[in-house]
């Protein structure tokens, strides 16, 4: 790109614009707000449905509410707003306006990731803050009730747990996001980036049992199929690391390495194709 | 300027590759985690599937849409509603298979409630008199050992599960042997509760191998402690001297 006789340079600083721009229209949208209160209502309803609940301790069963909140609603969340900034600025125009001023249509493409995925990341962020709210509120009852049952000292939560959870899901949803903001610079619709996202979501959570599969199964088709399946996906089911890190069973840093390397090669790889695809698309 | 779509044969070219080559880094930390969903034909991959599915559409949420179906099973249990009742057990272990609760109690209803449910409570008694009332009970009871079978999927390690198939076995089919080597694997397994010890002692008894008896609750005593009344350690010492008199062994 020139402009003026000289070639622009690619600048981190007009992607960061469009980045923080992102975010402040993501967090002012009704969704984001909704799906906020409708995540902490859901982790606040755990108190009441404790005494339905049979197969865990009364604090995991919180804290499966907590990360179910971040999974579910985190990953609906990242489809919907990834789909609708992305291609509503496409489909009202005004992307054109933004793209005829020397801004290059991958600071674009990445400005816009960088702004959702960091929307996402904070609402996992008030989740966590909420859930450990939550458990810490709990624990301290727990004791008052019975003080000679836990000896002094020993926590029941192990809350660093609770945190590598949540940075796990963040690196999901980088993928996932990633993954959408794929979809939209190809899509004629936001709908179906939404329900690509969607499938994707299903499939990529699936990956793991079709990897196993293709190595079983004897008929070639399938056995394609599910070998397709799984190396074309990424394995969503990689980042399910939820079930005993509230309860103390540790997650290793070389984990949580592994976890990041995986999440920012993926996202990467999706950026780069987006960025290819929208080069390629007529606005 | 040419379509975005030009691309896509590329791009998913390009994604097998990069999957292949991550697939190194995938297994690594699939083995870290344990996640392996042990698929060894094509009936596991069906059962695995849906169990991916409802983690990804449900998450977290899985437990109390679970324990919600459970509670509502009491309505179906409370009919009588054989088919009703198997339906929502059935549910609720596909939703959520962690809570061994659910294939306890599930164990439970199939092999005791079900076939008063089929005879009717006022002839509860031919389940054990007449030759049709003990098919049905042999029926039942079999088909809560299935159900327990199912159950070593999630509940590996679990040493209940064995316990409960054990007492199926002893109670109910009158087979020692089985009931034996069920209270075994719940030993090996590991966390057995103390009666499980004490069990097996006398199964063991049962099937006339004394002098293994013995030896099993000899090894049991020494690790039981002195002031914890569900060890029963009093009731295991007395075991042991009636065995020794039993086999005239000297104390």
């Amino acid at each position: 790109m020139s402009v003026g006789g000289d070639k622009l340079n690619w600048s981190l600083s007009r992607t960061l614009v469009i980045a923080s721009n992102t975010f402040r229209e993501a967090v002012r949208m009704k969704l984001f707000l909704g799906m906020t209160g409708l995540a902490i209502c859901a982790l606040a309803s755990s108190f009441l449905f404790r005494e339905f609940n049979f197969g865990s301790s009364e604090l995991k069963f919180i804290a499966d509410f907590g990360f179910g909140g971040m999974t579910v609603f985190g990953s609906a969340l990242a489809i919907i707003v990834t789909a609708q900034l992305l291609l509503g600025e496409i489909e009202h125009r005004t992307a054109m306006t933004l793209l005829a001023k020397p801004v290059y249509r991958s600071e674009f493409v990445l400005g816009k990731f960088l702004g959702v995925w960091v929307t996402v990341a904070c609402f996992i962020g008030m989740l966590t803050l909420c859930l450990v709210l939550a458990l810490w509120m709990r624990e301290s009852s727990i004791r008052l009730d019975y003080p000679e049952e836990i000896e002094q000292g020993q926590s029941l939560v192990h809350y660093g747990g609770i945190l590598w959870f949540s940075l796990a899901q963040v690196f999901r949803i980088g993928i996932l996001c990633a993954l959408v903001t794929l979809f939209s610079t190809y899509a004629t619709s936001s709908i179906f980036a939404m329900v690509m996202g969607v499938l994707v979501w299903i499939v990529g959570q699936l990956q793991h049992v079709a990897t196993e599969a293709g190595g079983v199964v004897e008929n070639l088709v399938l056995k394609t199929i599910y070998s397709v399946m799984g190396y074309a996906l990424p394995n969503f089911h990689l980042f399910d690391v939820g079930e005993g890190l509230a309860m103390g069973e540790a997650l290793p840093i070389s984990l949580v390495g592994k976890l990041l390397i995986y999440g920012v090669l993926y996202s990467v790889f999706y950026l780069a194709v987006a960025t290819a695809s929208f080069n390629r698309r007529e606005l | 300027m040419n379509s975005s779509y030009s691309i896509l044969p590329y791009a998913l070219l390009l994604a097998l590759l990069l999957g292949w080559a991550l697939s190194s880094l995938d297994r690594s930390i699939t083995d870290q985690l344990g996640q392996r969903s042990g698929v060894q034909s094509l009936k596991d991959v069906e059962s695995q599937f849906g169990q991916g599915l409802t983690v990804a559409v449900l998450g977290g949420y899985r437990s109390i849409a679970a324990n919600l179906i459970w509670l509502s099973k009491n309505q179906e249990w409370e009919e009588r509603d054989v088919a009703g009742t198997l339906g929502k057990i059935a549910l609720a272990t596909s939703i959520d298979p962690r809570p061994e609760m659910f294939w306890l109690n599930g164990a439970r209803i199939l092999a005791n409630d079900m076939p008063t449910w089929v005879v009717g409570l006022e002839n509860a008694e031919q389940l054990e008199i007449t030759d049709e009332g003990r098919a049905i009970a042999r029926q039942y009871a079999e088909r809560a050992l299935a159900f327990l079978e199912e159950s070593r999927e999630y509940q590996s390690g679990n040493p209940r599960m064995h316990i409960e198939s054990g007492m199926i076995y002893w109670k109910k089919l009158d087979d020692v042997e089985s009931a034996a080597a069920s209270f075994k694997a719940a030993i090996d397994t590991g966390g057995a509760p103390y009666f499980a010890y004490r069990l097996y002692g006398e199964l063991l008894i049962e099937l006339g191998l004394k002098h293994e008896a013995l030896r099993l609750l000899q090894s049991h005593y020494e690790t039981l402690p002195d002031d914890f009344l569900e060890a029963m350690k009093p009731v295991v010492g007395d075991r042991i001297r009636l065995l020794k008199r039993e086999l005239n062994i000297a104390d």
